[in-house]
């Protein structure tokens, strides 16, 4: 669950004497909105984003056509990158958590990976990688049965739980728990379960005192992944 | 490891367009590379494989443009990290390969610098290129050492490249390629100079790194079960394109094009032998860059040529998602419906040992017995110098007993350094023995060739390994095949040039090579002369050096199957070395084999490779690379590398690097301190080795073929 | 090819390839290479103008001596050994390259010392290649013992500088043609007995060597029908630049006085005889005989070079 198991090794890298058209056209066609700008070594020196490709009205207001167009011909990656206190990392082996921290702290949408020394760019972690987290944590990989339980909230009631299915010999693929929403008293745990029925899942957790079902549903893989060649 | 699928996300690290490479000459413009596609993900192995001289190793160079003065890109696109590598400017090119591509060559000693040690080496990359400080450096490549699995990382950091060994050295070409974690890793022949058990264990590790470093990896060799083992997809190169580009489970189960089938025909598998199935190999030859057929390229060998296929040149095309062939007529051929063309030689199908089966099997018409070749080594004292010193021996061979029974054929594995080479010089005179007995048809022949009969000399003959240097580029083949003939009086003069025009067509190549000369002819038919010339004074012992290890599969099936014809015919018994254990199995009766110049098993070819093994064998058939994707091998890896044979181990000499020694009680102390006993496994089938034969008849199978 | 044929009727020895074909390969080479066919050019000037240093090619008269023999006007108009014209002659029309100071005329003469170098040279270095080719086959082949004792014979002859020992030998035999001979080939037979060595030690380890070995076949017939055709290529380049060194050799000899004793016109002594008359305003012995020198050593050079490159580029 570190940084370096999600992000995006080998992400495509720009140099910052390219021209600003050159960037568009990488991010257009192999699809990404981060594009690390690196100098020798892969050093780190920047980022290009999508947002930061648009050009800002004020910047054009003052400006003549044929300006305009001086303008735009001259426009490097070093000039449209983000940098500076701006730009925010985050290392291979920091948490998917600390992650998301900076993410939504900086409300940033992406972030490159670099290693201490040198600054030097290994991957990037963007919100997508973020997700994938996330649906892997769920367990939406394999089929099986997604419980939600409401439990009170005192020790050993997640014990409990794991405890019965546990007994039956059944598998337990992911579980979460998060405080209920707007019910500071509860939990709801989520579990992926497999190899067993509905039912006689069904009849368990129904034996289980205190807790209640929230939800019980079959999941099944989701389609393969985006772009499959 | 996570669960994304590799080459599932995103865009290609590399997308290969189409691409044609040319070299000038004085001839024009020679097209060595036309309209090869491919493209590779992170994570993701593209074996490429083809006999040589299909382009494949041009296709690599043209990635990264190494093509020296006289090549160029002519044709297509090259797209890196989406951006062109077409035209740019040679400093562009330099960066990118430092950074983002970096390639793994087939002789290491090319990319390390010999008077540098490997530690400084290593460090330059991360110091020049990164301006890291040097402690920082070194800290760095110990770990990725380590991450290659070398023993004694920090050691071999002090090291220069000629000490460590040749597998040691392909890992730090890898560690070296990777400590700028580059995006694709373009790997051309990594494995070919290695020993079987040595390459197995750097296939592992290539296999590790792709997944933990996600690196794309381009993967160029001529042997398709190292291609099965590592690759994710295989592209199948002849004469300069792609003709066939598959996932690998597909490609070896159902390949569709005749060209992939017929190289898969080819193979000899392990397991199967001259009893068993054929080899068929694929007529004809690579047609030269220059000189390409009108159609398809493969129409002249192919066995389902139509009229169409000689007059459109086919493209590549999909069969399905992810299986594209170069064939018009992909979707019709069935590999498993066919049938050998009825012109083709029969090869041996009779069991070449009738006396085997009922009976005493024919006297043995070769009887060695402790043979031992030592060569003698300088001392390291000052006193060697002066002939004072005590002189040490190189044990090259020691203490080698066997018998061949006339009209068979023994194959002997084994890796290099083995001691399998100088046997068979010992025996046919060309290195001096040191002592024990060796008798041929009764003769002693424990002496030097020219201390031997001429009688003795005629029975006596051999084929070499390396085609090039078989025979005198000076004369032509007549020349050269007459010379036995006349040597050793097989025919009145007057016929020998009959005789001559007899052998080359037993060699099947005509009377018109009488007159050509080496230079004018390919690889497999000067091997093929090589036998003619060997088997002119029909000898009753041909001794075999490797005849068909630097041949492509296609030829080598040939030359093989001619082998065995000719042995048939002449009822001449075979020695045959080999490093190629399945080649070994195929052609032999029975095979022996050695580790640090002794046996170590010897028996009936079919009892060798199955249970009870002696440890070494087992290893060795854990590790020989086998062209089908579905076959499991048990993971056994030897550690470290062969011992000097100027000091071999105490006792057992496999002990320092035997995996099976924790069977016996104590660790196997005893294999240190005794030499182990001969066991008899039961028709002559024997293993020397401490192991009891129950314990060792109770491993599992190494190879597993599914069913 | 019938029974009959050549090939057949020699018993013990394979048949030489077709000759024309060698040759032919041998001319496209030269060809192919500008240098080696520039050099070609000067050595053949040189060889045309021996050959018509007098008529004897063309006019059969003048072998036997015939009274009615009359020099043919544009080659050989005067012997090289009687004064014809006037004394330290400048070049003229009648005397295209001038007089010497006993009245003989100069191309006449360089012509006839293009006689006496073209034969010396060649044949010199000839011998120094059997004798060092024989003694570097022998110490490359048999190894050991025998190539300790010619290696460090060669090495005694190699430690000289060749200059000395030129003169020794000359000084102690006396100048004559034959000496010249013995002295180039003492000289030179050391370097290329070394050459020969490292190439037969190269090729023995290959493996129609020890096809041959397998048979049975004398370690002579190994040598010169398995070794020595496949390193005649270094050899033959070799060669050639030590008959260019020769050829420096034997004018060197000359000019020292060590040459072939006069009238002979060795174009050594041609350069050392008209070196004096230099300072007198007569420079044309001096400058002829040693531009013909040059040319001929420049001539011999590029085409070991141009050939030896070509045939690199084609191994």
């Amino acid at each position: 669950m570190l940084v370096k198991d999600y992000m995006t090794r080998h992400p495509i890298l720009i140099e910052p004497r390219k021209h600003v058209t050159d960037a568009q056209r990488v991010m257009t066609e192999a699809g990404i909105r981060h594009l690390p700008v690196v100098g020798d070594g892969k050093r780190l020196l920047g980022l290009v984003t999508r947002q930061r490709l648009a050009i800002q009205p004020h910047q054009l207001a003052s400006l003549d056509v044929w300006e305009i167009t001086r303008y735009l011909a001259d426009l490097t990656v070093a000039d449209v990158m983000v940098k500076g206190p701006d730009l925010h990392t985050i290392s291979p082996d920091a948490t998917l958590e600390e992650a998301a921290d900076v993410m939504i702290r900086h409300k940033i949408s992406g972030l490159p990976v670099v290693e201490a020394p040198g600054n030097i760019v290994v991957g990037i972690l963007t919100e997508t990688d973020l997700l994938i987290e996330l649906q892997d944590l769920l367990g939406a990989v394999d089929a099986g049965w997604r419980v939600v339980m409401r439990v009170p909230d005192r020790p050993g009631e997640f014990r409990k739980l794991v405890r019965a299915i546990g007994d039956k010999g059944w598998g337990i693929m992911a579980m979460g728990s998060v405080r209920t929403p707007k019910d500071p008293k509860h939990w709801d745990l989520i579990l992926k379960v497999r190899w067993c029925g509905r039912e006689e899942l069904l009849d368990v957790l129904r034996g289980i005192p205190d807790q209640e079902i929230v939800d019980l549903r079959e999941t099944r893989p989701p389609a393969a992944g985006p772009a499959a060649g | 490891m996570h669960s994304r699928p590799p080459g599932k996300i995103g865009q290609p690290v590399i997308r290969v367009d189409q691409l044609g490479i040319a070299y000038e000459t004085r001839q024009g413009l020679v097209h060595a590379v036309r309209e090869v596609s491919f493209e590779i993900h992170r994570g993701e192995t593209l074996g490429l494989v083809g006999e040589s001289g299909c382009g494949k190793s041009t296709v690599a160079y043209g990635l990264v443009n190494y093509l020296g003065r006289n090549g160029r890109i002519v044709r297509g696109e090259i797209q890196f990290q989406g951006q062109s590598l077409v035209g740019r400017s040679e400093e562009e090119l330099r960066r990118l390969r430092g950074d983002q591509i970096s390639m793994v060559f087939q002789d290491p000693m090319t990319s390390l610098n010999p008077v540098m040690p490997v530690g400084e080496q290593m460090a330059e990359v991360l110091t020049v290129h990164r301006a890291m400080p040097k402690d920082e450096a070194r800290t760095r490549c110990l770990e990725m050492l380590r991450r290659v699995y070398m023993p004694d990382p920090a050691k071999v950091l002090e090291r220069y490249p000629h000490q460590i060994s040749g597998g040691q050295q392909q890992r730090v070409v890898i560690a070296m390629a990777l400590l700028n974690n580059p995006a694709l890793l373009v790997m051309d022949e990594p494995t070919t100079a290695l020993d079987v058990t040595v390459e197995a264990a750097v296939l592992d590790l290539i296999a590790d790194l792709r997944r933990d470093f996600d690196t794309a990896i381009l993967f160029i060799s001529h042997n398709l079960g190292v291609i099965a083992r590592v690759s994710n997809r295989v592209g199948v190169m002849y004469a300069g394109e792609l003709v066939e580009l598959a996932a690998v489970d597909e490609l070896f189960a159902d390949p569709r094009h005749p060209y992939t089938q017929g190289l898969l025909r080819c193979l000899p598998r392990l397991g199967r032998s001259k009893a068993s199935s054929l080899l068929h190999p694929i007529r004809g030859r690579v047609p030269a860059p220059d000189r390409l057929p009108p159609g398809c390229v493969f129409e002249p060998r192919c066995d389902y040529a139509r009229q169409a296929c000689r007059a459109e040149r086919p493209a590549l095309r999909a069969l399905r998602p992810g299986h594209h062939t170069r064939c018009l007529f992909s979707d019709e051929i069935d590999a498993a419906a066919w049938a050998p063309p009825a012109d083709e030689g029969r090869p041996a199908v009779a069991d070449s040992r009738p006396a085997a089966a009922g009976g005493d099997p024919p006297a043995p018409i070769l009887n060695v017995a402790g043979l031992k070749t030592y060569y003698r080594h300088p001392s390291a004292s000052p006193l060697g110098v002066l002939g004072l010193g005590q002189t040490d021996y190189v044990k090259a061979v020691d203490n080698v007993s066997f018998a061949v029974p006339k009209g068979r054929t023994l194959g002997i594995v084994g890796e290099s350094g083995c001691g399998k080479s100088t046997l068979i010089k010992t025996l046919i005179g060309l290195e001096s023995p040191s002592g024990g007995r060796a008798d041929f048809i009764g003769f002693d022949i424990n002496r030097r060739v020219s201390q031997r009969d001429l009688a003795i000399i005629r029975e006596l003959q051999m084929v070499f390994q390396n085609p090039d240097a078989t025979m005198n580029p000076s004369y032509t083949v007549g020349q050269q095949i007459e010379r036995p003939l006349r040597r050793f009086k097989i025919v009145p003069p007057a016929q020998v040039h009959a005789e001559v025009v007899r052998l080359l067509r037993a060699v099947k190549l005509d009377e018109h090579y009488y007159d050509r000369f080496p230079r004018q002819l390919s690889g497999g038919e000067k091997q093929r002369i090589g036998i003619a010339r060997a088997f002119a004074g029909r000898p009753d012992l041909v001794l075999c050096d490797e005849p068909v290890s630097a041949l492509d599969v296609s030829v080598q099936a040939a030359v093989l199957n001619l082998l065995m014809e000719i042995q048939r015919e002449q009822n001449t018994t075979m020695l045959f070395i080999s490093h190629d254990l399945s080649v070994v199995r195929f052609l032999s009766d029975d095979v022996a084999v050695m580790y640090l110049g002794q046996i170590v098993e010897i028996g009936p070819a079919e009892a060798i490779y199955a249970p009870p093994y002696h440890p070494y064998t087992e290893s060795l058939l854990a590790a020989v690379p086998i062209p089908d994707p579905t076959v499991e091998q048990e993971p056994i890896r030897l550690e470290g590398s062969v011992p000097s044979p100027l000091h071999p181990p105490s006792g057992c000499r496999f002990h320092t690097r035997c995996p099976r020694r924790n069977l016996l009680p104590a660790g196997g102390q005893i294999c240190e301190t005794t030499e182990p006993p001969w066991q008899e496994a039961g028709g002559g089938h024997r293993l020397y080795c401490h192991i009891p034969l129950e314990t060792l008849r109770g491993l599992a199978p190494v190879v597993k073929a599914q069913a | 090819m019938p029974p009959s044929s050549p090939a057949t009727v020699l018993p013990a020895r394979p048949a030489r390839p077709p000759l024309a074909q060698r040759l032919r390969a041998g001319l496209d080479v030269l060809l192919r290479s500008r240098v080696a066919l520039v050099g070609a050019a000067l050595v053949l000037f040189w060889v045309l103008v021996a050959a018509f240093a007098d008529d004897c090619l063309i006019q059969p008269a003048c072998w036997t001596g015939s009274p009615d023999y009359t020099p043919t006007p544009w080659l050989a108009r005067y012997p090289f050994d009687k004064g014809v014209g006037p004394i330290l002659g400048a070049p003229s029309a009648e005397h295209w390259l001038g007089t010497d100071r006993n009245g003989r005329d100069l191309w006449a003469r360089l012509a006839y010392g293009a006689r006496i170098i073209l034969t010396l040279a060649p044949l010199s270095v000839g011998v120094a290649v059997l004798l060092g080719g024989a003694l570097g086959l022998m110490a490359g082949y048999f190894g050991g013992v025998v190539d300790e004792l010619i290696s460090r014979l060669l090495d005694t002859v190699i430690a000289f500088p060749q200059i000395i020992l030129y003169l020794i030998i000359i000084a102690a035999l006396g100048p004559s043609a034959a000496n010249v001979v013995l002295a180039i080939t003492i000289a030179g037979a050391p370097g290329i007995a070394r050459l020969v060595r490292s190439l037969t030690l190269d090729i023995k380890t290959r493996d129609y060597v020890a096809a041959a070995q397998t048979r049975g076949e004398s370690p002579w017939y190994i040598m010169a029908v398995e070794i020595l055709p496949n390193a005649s290529g270094p050899i033959i380049i070799d060669a050639m630049l030590r008959v260019g060194y020769a050829v420096f050799a034997i004018g060197t000899l000359g000019f020292l006085g060590l040459g072939l004793p006069p009238p002979s016109p060795d174009w050594g002594s041609i350069v050392n005889l008209g070196r004096r008359f230099i300072a007198a305003g007569h420079p044309w012995d001096a400058l002829w005989a040693s531009l013909a020198t040059a040319s001929l050593v420049i001539g011999l050079n590029l085409m070991a070079d141009g050939l030896s490159e070509e045939t690199q580029r084609y191994r």
